[in-house]
């Protein structure tokens, strides 16, 4: 029952990564063949970086919700699956926090004429970002006992609480970075906006590839630790180790 | 980003406008070269993507055979006893 479990699971898996391939390589060809170039003010030929910027940042909202759940799940009853649901939601969120921070400035540049400012969106997905980055470090370097576990669940939680701020820091605040999705955006034209809600689609696909596979990764490393740690009890250590 | 259509946005600096449309808020726009940005930007993305997912699925299988391994070493232990314990 276990082995069919995991075979389902490779499976799905790798139809989701072909899924994911495909849905990208789409996506490319539809931004470049299909999708008209913006006007200068939005950064000319460098707008089609927004195709891939924005749906990042909603992928890192996922992957932050999941952490999230993942680190309240724990928090209420402990496993490893809520754990490793924690750790992966961190995780995922980091990469794409960082897709969103590298892919930003280049079109800033373009459009703003400077890499970085220190506007309240801009400021707060970079403190969300570091937030991340620091529980992933935690998970990775302070143990696995089960107090480092609901410090870093604990911790998860409150990254996420940013979250929102965030999102909403454009309409609170109102710095330099427009609204474009949504109430009081500018709008986009009916091809851009199919550029667009793709992307939402493929980066969707890739934040649930990463996250599945960050998932096991975590599940694994916390079961090789627990086997590990029987062996050596039982005076296995030096017959296993590789 | 706001209005990417072919028509020419004023510049403005007002509030209301910087929430609606992009505003220069420096000079490097005008010389920075857009094929170089978005050649960086998808670059960038990509190798990220290629490097983690391939360094994912490495470390996963890795485990797997640390795990797979970990848990033969049991069950050759646990039919090792197993004999030792059965009568002669």
């Amino acid at each position: 029952m276990a082995s069919e479990r995991i075979s389902l699971g490779q499976s799905l898996l790798r139809v989701l990564t072909v899924l994911t391939a495909l849905g990208f390589l789409a996506h490319i060809w539809f931004i470049f063949v299909r999708t008209p170039e913006a006007q200068a003010a939005a950064g000319g030929l460098a707008q089609k970086i927004f195709y891939f910027h924005a749906p990042a940042a909603y992928a890192m909202y996922l992957a932050g919700g999941i952490c999230f759940l993942g680190s309240a799940a724990y928090l209420l009853r402990p496993t490893p699956v809520r754990d490793a649901w924690a750790t992966a939601g961190a995780e995922v969120a980091v990469t794409f926090g960082f897709l969103v921070l590298t892919s930003g400035p280049l079109w800033a540049k373009k459009a703003w004429g400077v890499y970085w400012t220190w506007d309240p969106r801009l400021t707060s997905l970079l403190l969300t970002v570091l937030i991340y980055g620091a529980l992933t470090l935690l998970r990775r370097f302070s143990g696995s006992g089960e107090a480092e576990k609901k410090f870093a669940a604990a911790f998860g939680i409150l990254g996420t609480a940013i979250l929102p701020i965030v999102h909403y820091s454009v309409k609170l605040w109102r710095g330099n970075h427009p609204t474009v999705i949504g109430k009081g955006g500018g709008g986009l034209s009916p091809v851009m906006l199919q550029a667009l809600l793709f992307g939402f689609v493929t980066m969707l696909l890739l934040a649930c590839l990463l996250l599945w596979i960050r998932k096991s990764i975590a599940l694994s490393t916390s079961r090789v630790a627990d086997a590990e740690e029987w062996a050596g009890t039982l005076g296995l250590t030096g017959d296993t180790e590789g | 980003m706001s209005q990417p259509s072919s028509a020419e946005a004023p510049a403005t600096e007002t509030v209301e406008d910087r929430r609606s449309e992009f505003v220069p808020v420096g000079p490097g726009g005008e010389t920075s070269s857009a094929e170089a940005l978005l050649i960086m930007a998808y670059s960038l993305m990509w190798v990220f993507i290629f490097v983690l997912v391939g360094a994912s699925l490495s470390k996963q299988s890795k485990l797997d055979a640390r795990l797979a391994e970990l848990e033969a070493s049991l069950k050759k232990r646990d039919r090792k006893s197993s004999e030792d314990e059965a009568p002669v």
